[in-house]
């Protein structure tokens, strides 16, 4: 029978029943799982607080653990980069003692009635990694788990990747649920690695999944590694039958997302902090862009100078950026060869038409090389012609506008 | 200006003396207008409201509006009965202005039933504030709100305006991040109380029922405010969506001018098949002449596409003129500041004649018209009346010219204004109960917070049902609550306007460049006119169907032009589950229970223009639809002196005009209810007429039917009888391929049922 017809059936069973008053809902403590035996068979520990039940999985890594190509001991030193540091950068919050690496597992992506069941916290002594999986022990027990995961003490700066659009926010949302219960949680300050690594290798990774970021960049490859859609489903089974063996295989998913974070961390930082040391020019050329617009431009001018003098090829980008920095500082010949040297490579559709326009611009207001100006707005004006990529609509307004600077650039030469 | 402007009731009067005018104007009423009816302002009103009035020219309410505050202040939930431009809106703002400057952390939830609709009321609103000099944050929460101020109106905009999609799954699955608005909520609006009916209805009774629910978790309990058009039940409506106990004022205090009625219906032009005079020719040429009277008027179109016609054949006459904007069109698929530039341009009165569809029927501010003109009946006296107040100024008369349509409810109501004007207009109903319905919601509520071991939701006891979904794995039991246990967002599941989502759309691929929607039809309908094969007939033109892809509910058409036309055979096969009620009355016996509707296309023929030769046929490959609703149905003996055929051809006659009729009854969708006639019902053994409502678990309307039999069957008989045509026409019976008496033996066949 299709469930439209079962509820066909059970329309008899509908009844009505008088107004409700409101009631005052007092904490109850809910009851410890039937489960909870075989949940501590398979290695969890039953923890009791004033609100219920939680289960915790501990495991300690010391420092020299290597996950993919780096050790987790690394980190040291690369936190302490930032410390030092003019605190411009997001990442300038770090100080490894403090940092939280934290993610989440959920039984939904958004809304009131998605659960986290299960919170992954990692954070160093100095010496050894501390690992700290807490696992909710079912619904009921909710404010028990939240309140022994910690978080609402402060002094901690987290580390996550998506977590400012995902596992914060859905953290607040429990938090808001159990609220009436809970200490009241911080903000604290929070680095999400998602937006780091989504600015430096812009336009060299097809996917920036955490996984497809450890493959490319951080050289670990899972193996029977638990698919995230499939958690919920996990976690769900678990607590109707009470048996945790594939629950197992998520708290592995989740450390392993967990460890990653801390290798690409230390990756992140020692890009950003120190000399050029991969093997193409792109990160670096992102790197100089993200100082610029963190407004940092002297270090910004820095990074792409080092990229235009150590890299042969596919440094367009860098002149490109280096162009407007020089702009900036009225080095009004420096950015005009800048521009000249980006114009010649293989910028994209768009990028090679504002190299122009900026050649054009410089040329004409500042240079005073007015039948340059002219070339500069003939041949953008050529190139529009054959352009694919570009929308008609954006097209169309490129094409205006160089035809009016190409108007007056003539008219400044009596023609 | 050029020509000095005539008076209404000089032109009337003109009319009227018109030999060729007077054989069309049918009736022509006049209703008296009323003088405005004031109340102080109430003593406790803050003076900064009292300035933003005054600067408007207000120095007193009406006394509706009186009333409205001070039902408010006494914590009482309302509804306010406000036709058009009789300053509804300050029936609500006037309270919740109040009690935000009395209690700067008072919060209230605006609901309007579009989002254009609550767009448009935000800059009224905005002004209404600029002018109190308060700071009072006022904004709109929909899809078109911008990321960047989101978090700021969730979290200190003392009031939101949204629509009941988005409070459904926008705000209510995430009311963690609305803590401030839910603790202290004090007021809902509900504008437009009377466009919450059927399907839609019912589904928005839910999401409030959902909305009190969170209300009362964060500690707050407000006031539901509602204003509505005239309908037969405002009170009970706005009782049924928010659950709660309501008081009703129903007498406004707003002036209004006198109103000139015209029922203007268009000439034969084929007396046989009754063939009238296109009504859209003829609105063109009155609209025509009020222009040249300069007179200020709207003109209401069915369609999109009907509104652009006339645009287009009213600029014929403007054409001479440089870029003129005197005439315009207004319909959904605009811009926003478009539709800004029209509205303005009407209130300042650029703009002469505008030709809308029914979005210039609710509340957007356009200033009062001169002269309105139907071009049709809208579809139920509600609306009539919304666009019908479209025209008269305070003290000036107005003009409102209905012109009928030749169908069966167009000339009903040209020759019965009574029916128009009549104290009875059609009920708005919703039906809370549909368990289909409210097992969406239940889902939705279980969704944003578990149900205790004793918690009941809106008047519902609804333990065991949430057994029912934990039996589903979708809840779970754990401690003393029902959890939600699955990884689904069960709100984007749901959508309120789920019936007319499952609507097949039909696309024009003739140029294949250039596709576009034409038009779009139930899914009941399309299985057998939109099948592959079928020609459908769109405004005139032909189409092939090339392609029906029944998952994506899409029929892909092309222009065809050829001597044939389709009918397809649709096997309809009825089960009744359960006759709850079952009475004898003369007779026959009227039921009402829940049915199990089986419907699938068999084959089709072609069928040859003017000879009605078949030539050829066809399979029809479409799924069996099978649907559980419920029915009331109608069972009676065959009279003795008539054939098998005879029989057969009354009951289709007799469903056909029953069918037409309903809506005026029930204030519903033609297709939202289905008749089908049975020479011989499996259930009843007898010939039986099934009525039943399209969407599954019904809506109530068959059940509204199962009390008023002897109405219905009634009033279609008198229409038969009274249709001017000789013998059947697609204005009563439906068009009769030879001809006969069987116009005649289903007037006799509704008499007699009706007994």
């Amino acid at each position: 029978m299709s469930y439209e017809n079962r509820l066909m059936q059970m329309k008899k069973m509908l009844k009505k029943a008088p107004a409700e008053k409101v009631k005052e809902t007092a904490f109850k403590k809910p009851p410890v799982p039937a489960y909870s035996e075989r949940w501590e068979a398979a290695g969890l520990e039953r923890i009791g607080n004033q609100f219920g039940t939680v289960f915790l999985k501990r495991t300690h890594y010391p420092a020299d653990t290597v996950h993919g190509g780096l050790a987790l001991g690394l980190l040291e030193e690369a936190a302490s980069v930032w410390s030092g540091s003019d605190g411009v950068h997001p990442f300038s919050e770090g100080d490894e003692k403090k940092l939280l690496f934290f993610d989440t597992e959920t039984t939904g992506l958004k809304g009131t009635g998605s659960l986290i069941f299960m919170a992954g916290l990692l954070s160093t002594d100095g010496e050894d990694f501390i690992l700290d999986q807490y696992v909710l022990a079912d619904p009921a027990h909710e404010t028990a788990f939240l309140f022994e995961t910690g978080l609402w003490k402060p002094g901690h700066t987290l580390v996550t990747y998506n977590g400012k659009s995902f596992d914060w926010p859905q953290l607040q949302t429990r938090w808001t649920m159990n609220r009436q219960h809970l200490p009241k949680l911080p903000d604290p300050a929070h680095i999400d690695l998602l937006q780091g690594t989504r600015r430096v290798w812009k336009g060299g990774l097809d996917s920036f999944s955490l996984k497809s970021v450890e493959e490319e960049v951080l050289g670990f490859h899972r193996e029977d590694d638990v698919p995230g859609f499939l958690a919920p489903i996990i976690y769900n089974d678990a607590v109707r039958s009470g048996n945790p063996d594939l629950l197992l295989r998520v708290l592995r998913h989740n450390e392993w997302d967990l460890l990653s974070l801390v290798t690409l961390f230390t990756k992140l930082t020692t890009l950003l902090m120190k000399e050029n040391q991969e093997e193409t020019p792109l990160p670096h050329t992102n790197i100089g862009k993200w100082f610029g617009d963190l407004k940092a431009y002297e270090k910004s001018r820095e990074v792409l100078e080092e990229v235009t003098n150590v890299f042969f090829d596919e440094t367009d980008e860098a002149y490109y950026y280096l162009g407007f920095l020089l702009k900036k500082e009225k080095r009004y010949e420096d950015a005009e060869s800048a521009f000249l040297q980006a114009y010649k490579g293989g910028l994209d559709e768009g990028k090679t038409l504002q190299a122009l326009e900026e050649l054009a611009k410089l040329q004409e207001h500042r240079l005073g090389k007015l039948s340059e100006a002219e070339m500069n707005c003939l041949r953008a004006a050529g190139l529009l012609k054959n352009m694919k990529a570009l929308k008609p609509v954006r097209k169309k307004r490129w094409q205006e506008r160089f035809e009016t600077r190409l108007a007056r650039v003539r008219r400044k030469q009596g023609k | 200006m050029l020509n000095k402007q005539k008076a209404i009731s000089e032109l009337v009067s003109e009319w009227m003396s018109d030999p060729e005018m007077r054989e069309s104007i049918r009736h022509h009423r006049v209703v008296e207008g009323k003088e405005a009816r004031y109340a102080p302002f109430p003593e406790r009103l803050h003076a900064s409201i009292r300035k933003a009035l005054e600067s408007r020219g207000i120095s007193r309410l009406y006394t509706h509006q009186r009333e409205a505050f001070d039902l408010a202040f006494s914590g009482k939930s309302f509804t306010a009965v406000t036709p058009t431009a009789s300053g509804k809106s300050l029936c609500y703002h006037l309270p919740v202005l109040q009690s935000v400057l009395e209690d700067r952390s008072s919060r209230a939830l605006y609901l309007f039933p579009t989002k254009a609709l609550a767009q448009d009321q935000m800059a009224d609103l905005h002004r209404l504030i600029e002018e109190s000099g308060e700071e009072i944050l006022s904004h709109t929460y929909d899809g078109d709100t911008s990321p960047g101020i989101r978090q700021k109106v969730r979290k200190s905009g003392h009031i939101i305006m949204t629509n009941p999609d988005m409070l459904h799954s926008g705000i209510l699955p995430h009311h963690t991040k609305w803590v401030s608005l839910f603790e202290n909520l004090k007021y809902i609006v509900i504008d437009e109380l009377h466009t919450y009916k059927g399907v839609f209805g019912s589904h928005v009774s839910h999401v409030l029922r959902r909305l009190i629910r969170i209300a009362r978790y964060y500690g707050s309990d407000p006031v539901v405010i509602c204003t509505s058009a005239t309908i037969a039940n405002p009170k009970e409506l706005a009782e049924s969506l928010a659950n709660r106990q309501m008081e009703l004022i129903a007498d406004n205090g707003a002036p209004a001018g006198k109103k000139h009625f015209i029922f203007y219906n268009p000439p034969v032009v084929h007396p046989t098949f009754g063939i009238r005079r296109s009504a859209v020719l003829e609105v063109r040429d009155l609209a025509r002449r009020l222009y040249q009277e300069n007179i200020q008027t709207i003109v209401f179109a069915k369609s999109r596409v009907r509104v652009e016609m006339l645009v287009t054949y009213m600029k014929e006459m403007t054409k001479k003129k440089l870029s003129d904007t005197t005439i315009r069109g207004y319909r959904g698929g605009y811009l926003p500041s478009e539709r800004r530039e029209i509205e303005k341009g009407l209130r300042n009165g650029d703009i002469k004649t505008v030709v809308s569809t029914n979005a210039l029927e609710l509340g957007v501010d356009i200033g009062q018209l001169q002269a309105c003109i139907m071009t049709g009946y809208p579809g139920n006296i509600a609306s009539a009346w919304q666009q019908a107040g479209r025209a008269g100024r305070r003290q000036d008369e107005a003009l409102i010219i209905y012109v009928a349509q030749s169908l069966p409810l167009d000339q009903y109501v040209i020759d019965h204004p009574e029916y128009l004007f009549g104290q009875s207009p059609e009920e708005a109903r919703i039906h809370p109960d549909n368990i289909l319905i409210l097992m969406d919601h239940l889902k939705c509520a279980s969704f944003e917070l578990p149900f205790t071991l004793d918690e009941q939701y809106g008047e519902f006891d609804v333990q065991e049902l949430l057994a029912f979904l934990a039996s589903e794995g979708i809840l779970v039991q754990a401690g003393d609550k029902w959890h939600w246990m699955s990884e689904r967002f069960p709100a984007s599941e749901i959508s309120l306007r789920s019936a007319s989502q499952e609507n097949v759309i039909i696309i024009d691929k003739s140029v294949p460049r250039d596709t576009t929607v034409i038009g779009e039809m139930d899914r009941y309908s399309a299985m057998t006119l939109l099948h592959e094969e079928a020609i459908y007939i769109h405004q005139g033109t032909q189409y092939q169907v090339e392609e029906l892809d029944w998952e994506e509910k899409k029929a892909y058409v092309r222009k065809v032009d050829v001597d044939y036309f389709t009918d397809a055979n649709l096997a309809v096969e009825l089960k009744v589950i359960a006759e709850d009620e079952c009475e004898e009355r003369n007779g026959h016996t009227e039921s009402f229970g829940d049915i199990a509707v089986l419907a699938m296309p068999t084959i089709f023929k072609k069928i040859r223009f003017d000879t009605h030769d078949n030539i050829g046929s066809g399979p029809i490959t479409l799924p069996a639809e099978e649907m559980h609703t419920s029915s009331a149905w109608l069972s009676f003996e065959r009279p003795a002196d008539w054939t098998e055929s005879d029989l057969t051809d009354t009951m289709t006659g007799a469903a056909y005009a029953m069918h037409s009729f309903i809506p005026l009854f029930v204030s519903c969708d033609r297709s939202d209810i289905h008749v089908v006639p049975q020479v011989k019902a499996v259930h009843t053994k007898r010939p039986t007429i099934f009525v039943y409502d399209s969407y599954p678990g019904g809506i109530g309307l068959s059940k509204r039917i199962h009390g008023m039999w002897p109405d219905l069957l009634e009033q279609t008989a008198g229409h038969v009888e009274h249709c001017p045509c000789e013998s059947g026409c697609p204005v009563c019976i439906g068009a009769q391929e030879s001809g006969g008496n069987i116009k005649r033996r289903v007037a006799e066949l509704l008499r007699k049922l009706a007994g």
